[in-house]
């Protein structure tokens, strides 16, 4: 399970990448950062499932894969009509 | 034998993460940005649910880590599209 740690602690920072992206500038730059946060974000919560010893706390990434993917439809829905 | 193709495959899915994310940083335009999101999904993904399995063998978690790869891949794919759309409306079609 140490590789699997290592690889947490390695996805963290892009992760941090993504949130940089979606933090700061124009909206549209915004929203394509937060399409990669939401994709890192994923694999983290997959990785962390392995040191962390708790085989369903991967429910946890697949409920965000399930959920986070439709929000950014929605959010592009809206920055298409209304923003 | 086990071991080495984890490693790799969480080797792969790290190297990945790295270089979309400079890339990321790195992009000028709003579409830009988007192929590295979609990189990570498919790339890393793949290469973390071959780790998975290796690791593992064909375990409830395997297979779960097996769907979300796909829900990323086939999500993901429909969320880029509608995001890029909806960015080269409102930038008039002209890329910023």
């Amino acid at each position: 399970m140490t590789s699997f740690l290592v690889a947490a602690l390695a996805l963290l920072p892009p992760l941090l990448f993504g949130v940089l992206a979606a933090a700061r500038g124009a909206l549209a730059k915004r929203l394509a950062g937060l399409q990669f946060a939401v994709a890192a974000g994923i694999l983290e919560l997959v990785v962390l499932t392995f040191p962390l010893g708790a085989a369903s706390s991967i429910d946890l990434a697949l409920t965000a894969a399930v959920l986070s993917y439709p929000a950014s439809v929605l959010f592009a829905v809206f920055a298409e009509r209304w923003l | 034998m086990t071991v080495w193709a984890v490693r790799i495959g969480l080797g792969v899915l790290c190297l990945s993460a790295w270089i979309s994310g400079i890339a990321l940083l790195r992009a000028r335009t709003a579409l830009d940005r988007l192929h590295c999101a979609s990189f990570l999904s498919l790339v890393g993904g793949l290469a973390l649910t071959v780790a998975v399995f290796c690791a593992e063998g064909p375990t409830l978690r395997a297979f779960k880590t097996l769907f979300i790869w796909i829900l990323a891949s086939s999500f993901g794919a429909v969320a880029t599209h509608a995001l890029g759309r909806a960015i080269h409306l409102r930038d008039g079609g002209v890329e910023r």
